[in-house]
């Protein structure tokens, strides 16, 4: 027989008797069932032991388990850490982002009365002429216009104002161009030009 | 195993039927709790601990059949309580006299059962270096010789895992029965 096949073979006879061995030791441990002396004394301890708490089974169903005992359910205490952690996030980004544009609101906005008096209070013309303009057109109370609208609004109808009143200066002086002018606005019926 | 009117008594709190009850389970317990523990006494507190926590709580109990996996499931619990609180050191060490004894009933020679003590000798050393969860395994699975759907309902564990702590447990053990045996 040649070396290296005697080898193998010597080798599986050890193996085999290690696994005989382990399997007999597992027979012997299986068949050798461990023997309980004293059960008697095991009731004896475990009813004395019963009897001298008797209120603990009467109290055993409350309500609290009944109601709130799934959360000592190992994956559902995980599950719930998960929402309440994505939650707390959620909330946080939410207000971040909503203080942003309340921000970015306050920066682009003002309400109009309220601004009007206090960019301009040493305008008194300013005042006067933005005091008439809500009378007339913003009656609706409080309103929203941004702040370098008002402005422009403002220096456009003083502008105006001024070039009227250099042209009425104009045409008072000069009494043709009045009769003319006058004239002209009774021809196409216009009588709101008060000259 | 047991009798589920016997089980329906105990949830009214009969005390009587509770007995016959620590006395029909306290052998599968203390059968579980030693092969686990290697130790007498200790496995007998876990058996009564046992059958206290039973007490308390057997109106949580789903069904009468599912008694069994439920005090295993305790037994087991209470036997990792135990391995927790009193990391064992093996005091009492096979000398070589116990160790032909133990060869002699191996080899045939004695066909008579181990005794309580010999089988805690040979727990023990087996079993000294596997995790508590190896050893549970190997107690249900090779020696109560229960199936790894009844292991998984006891343990928690999953049947891969189950699997995979068994061939350790196996491997560690045979390697161990080689050197001593």
């Amino acid at each position: 027989m040649p070396e290296k096949i005697l080898v193998k073979w010597q080798k599986n006879i050890y193996e085999m008797d290690n696994d005989d061995k382990y399997e007999k030791l597992l027979g012997k441990l299986r068949k050798s069932k461990p023997l309980l002396t004293g059960t008697s004394d095991i009731e004896e301890e475990v009813i004395n032991r019963i009897q001298k708490s008797p209120g603990k089974v009467k109290t055993e169903f409350n309500l609290f388990d009944y109601l709130f005992g799934w959360v000592y359910i190992g994956w559902m205490r995980s599950a719930l850490v998960t929402v309440a952690v994505f939650l707390v996030g959620l909330f946080i980004y939410q207000q971040s982002l909503i203080l942003r544009r309340i921000e970015k609101l306050e920066n682009q906005t003002m309400p109009a009365g309220y601004q009007f008096v206090r960019m301009n209070a040493d305008d008194p013309e300013n005042i006067l002429t933005l005091d008439n303009l809500t009378k007339l057109r913003l009656k609706t109370g409080r309103i929203t216009i941004g702040k370098k609208q008002i402005e422009e609004l403002l220096n456009s109808y003083n502008d105006m104002e001024h070039k009227y009143k250099d042209l009425i200066k104009v045409i008072e002086d000069d009494p043709e161009l009045k009769k003319l002018l006058e004239e002209k606005l009774s021809e196409k019926n216009i009588k709101k030009f008060n000259l | 195993m047991v009798d589920p009117q016997i089980i329906e008594e105990c949830r009214n709190g009969n005390l009587q039927n509770f007995r016959k009850l620590i006395g029909i389970s306290s052998p599968f317990a203390f059968s579980v709790a030693f092969r686990m523990l290697g130790d007498e006494d200790l496995a007998k507190d876990v058996v009564q601990e046992t059958m206290i926590t039973i007490w308390e709580k057997l109106k949580k109990i789903k069904s009468a059949e599912s008694y069994k996996t439920w005090l295993y499931r305790i037994v087991v619990n209470k036997c990792y309580d135990q391995m927790r609180i009193k990391k064992r050191h093996i005091e009492e060490r096979a000398d070589d006299k116990t160790w032909a004894i133990i060869s002699d009933h191996l080899s045939g020679n004695n066909s008579s059962d181990l005794e309580n003590r010999e089988t805690a000798m040979i727990i023990n050393l087996l079993t000294e270096k596997l995790s508590p969860k190896q050893k549970s395994v190997f107690v249900l699975s090779d020696l109560e010789e229960m199936t790894t759907e009844e292991i998984s309902s006891i343990t928690g564990m999953s049947t891969r895992n189950i699997k995979a702590n068994l061939h350790y447990a196996r491997k560690n053990i045979g390697e161990m029965a080689k050197k001593y045996l």
